[in-house]
């Protein structure tokens, strides 16, 4: 049910592991459960993501993978088990086996190494592309306007979208208001990124771009959890594969193995429909 | 034939279609204008108004001095009402539980007593507490003053309406915070920012465009409720003014038609500045240029290059 959390063969130099999975350990879910109220939405989630890994994460709608992604960066609290982010416990404080809230502070402080990508974009429509993108590094970082400036429009020119810093959201596409989306998490510098779903508001015929912008990334070593219905870019980008319904892991592995032949029949049942 | 692009193309043939014509709107015209007519002549001839004496006393220093002292109280208690409604609407939204109670009773009791009966009680605050001092309790007293030479007839005027007016606007920004999409939230969160400065940079921006409306129509109403300070008692405004110079010349209709004018005058200035207000906070949203959804290279590059972004960027922040 769910994957072995600790076999680290050799431990390699971060970010020399462009497109394989074997760096440190980044991410380690262990054991969560998350309530909503009477409801349980994940029953006991185990997972490691390593360094520079794309981990990808598929399921039907209610089966808990967006939830999991929001509890990484405590958009949701977990109400059982743990989440570390490096040596980080996300979102407590450990003191003699008993946890403490972090405050909002220390929490902003966990947060910013994690870039988050969501379904619906949310960017901020009184800002323009550019301004959208310095917005975190001036205000949060406290970077100069001059140096975030030139970093977005790098990012901007990453993303193919140079030529439209000066335009408002509404102005955008919803796959240029995406890739925007994008450089504005990697403004940041997380070492973490989150996409939940990032292709799903999207015109079909406006997903490729988005996920060749998430290609790139993954071949430049940044490690990535991505909640999507896109097997194909699953079978091509991913370093791992996880089947989740109800709130639970029913199967992992490698993306391509795992499509080709699945173990479990929710697992053979939900692939026969989507692909 | 010009050189249009149509012509050089040889492109199709622009319709030029006969217009729906609109006989009834031109026998609207002509009914209003008639009725306009009438009440004009009738203004003019009826020697009731006493045109003459409006003219003398529209200019009068009294009366103009009126105008100041109105427009001063009902800036001065909109400033406070509207810094107090910030407050008073970020504490409302608050994980703190005490906030949110304080400014729930604020809400309250502020907008639930009538706004005369507590400018009456500003005006009796010197009555109420003759002095106010600073100390330890049962201990030695740190300072004190009279509470009559503090709360002079304006700033009890000005606390009165703008205390008040505060409860009101704390409602309406409370609106527009919630007006603004959750996941704008979110996005900012889970950008590292703090909750304070997600309020004041990105949500609070956004809420502008569905607070200044509702707001514009406080400051218009504020404007003439200035006019009900003579509780406290404040006697220099423009009301007060105008109707002791009618009192005094047994003329009240002209006196009451200046002031009218000047209320008019003043309002329709306000409501030009609220459409600058709304086209600030508007930017992004109402009112843009619609830009190619797919633009192409060429057309975008020739619009905007990556000097040009910066250069905007440069005053564009709120």
């Amino acid at each position: 049910m769910s994957t072995p959390i600790n076999d680290i063969t050799a431990p390699h130099p971060a970010g020399t592991q462009a497109d394989s999975a074997a760096g440190d350990p980044l991410v380690r879910i262990q054991d969560v459960h998350k309530f909503f109220g009477s409801h349980h939405v994940l029953c006991g989630i185990d997972m490691t993501v390593r360094q520079g890994e794309v981990s990808v994460i598929i399921g039907p709608s209610g089966s808990g993978k967006s939830t999991l992604l929001r509890c990484i960066n405590m958009l949701e609290t977990i109400s059982a088990g743990r989440i570390y982010v490096r040596e980080d416990l996300i979102g407590f404080r450990e003191v003699k086996g008993q946890l403490h809230d972090l405050t909002p502070k220390q929490v902003a402080v966990q947060r910013r190494d994690i870039g988050m990508v969501f379904q619906r974009f949310n960017l901020f429509p009184h800002r323009t592309a550019l301004q959208n993108i310095i917005e975190a590094p001036t205000q949060v970082k406290r970077v100069s306007k001059t140096s975030a400036r030139t970093k977005a429009m790098e990012l901007l020119d990453r993303v193919g979208l140079a030529d439209h810093a000066n335009h408002y959201p509404a102005q955008l596409s919803g796959g240029q208001q995406q890739r925007v989306a994008i450089a504005r998490a990697l403004a940041m510098e997380p070492e973490l990124m989150l996409f939940d779903e990032p292709t799903s508001a999207l015109d079909p015929e406006l997903v490729g771009d988005v996920l060749n912008v998430m290609k790139d990334l993954a071949k430049s070593g940044m490690t990535m959890i991505v909640v999507t219905h896109e097997i194909g870019f699953a079978r091509e980008v991913g370093d791992t594969l996880t089947f989740m319904d109800a709130g639970v892991v029913v199967e992992s592995g490698d993306p391509r193995e795992l499509i080709a032949n699945p173990q479990h029949a929710r697992t053979q049942e939900f692939l026969s429909r989507v692909l | 034939m010009t050189a249009s692009a149509s012509s050089r193309t040889g492109g199709p043939d622009l319709i030029k279609a006969v217009p729906v014509r609109h006989p009834g709107r031109w026998v609207g015209v002509v009914i209003i204008a008639l009725f306009v007519f009438l009440l004009v002549q009738s203004l003019v001839t009826n020697q009731n108004f006493h045109w003459d004496t409006v003219g003398t006393y529209l200019m009068d220093v009294l009366v103009i001095q009126g105008i100041g002292w109105t427009l001063l109280l009902t800036v001065l208690s909109m400033v406070l009402a509207t810094v107090l409604a910030i407050i008073l609407a970020f504490m409302r939204q608050s994980d703190n539980p005490l906030f949110r109670y304080i400014s729930w009773v604020w809400v309250w009791f502020f907008r639930g007593t009538p706004v005369y009966t507590q400018l009456v009680f500003w005006g009796l605050v010197a009555v109420l507490y003759p002095k106010i001092a600073a100390g330890v309790p049962w201990g030695p007293e740190l300072f004190s003053f009279n509470t009559q030479d503090l709360i002079q007839p304006f700033l009890a005027a000005m606390l009165g309406l703008g205390l008040n007016e505060s409860a009101y606007l704390a409602e309406i920004f409370r609106a527009g915070l919630k007006s603004v999409d959750a996941g704008q939230m979110e996005a900012a969160e889970a950008l590292g920012m703090r909750r304070s400065k997600i309020m004041w940079r990105i949500i609070l921006p956004q809420a502008m465009r569905v607070i200044v409306p509702p707001t514009g129509n406080e400051t218009i109403g504020m404007l003439k409720t200035t006019s009900l300070v003579l509780a406290v008692p404040f006697t220099l405004d423009l009301t007060f003014v105008t109707s002791s110079i009618a009192n005094r010349i047994y003329l009240p209709i002209p006196l009451l038609i200046v002031a009218a004018i000047w209320y008019l005058v003043i309002t329709s200035v306000l409501m030009v500045g609220q459409h600058f207000i709304e086209r600030h906070y508007g930017k992004g949203v109402d009112n843009l240029v619609p830009a190619p959804v797919k633009a192409t290279q060429a057309v975008t590059a020739a619009h905007t290059t990556p000097e040009a972004a910066a250069a905007t960027e440069e005053g564009g922040h709120v």
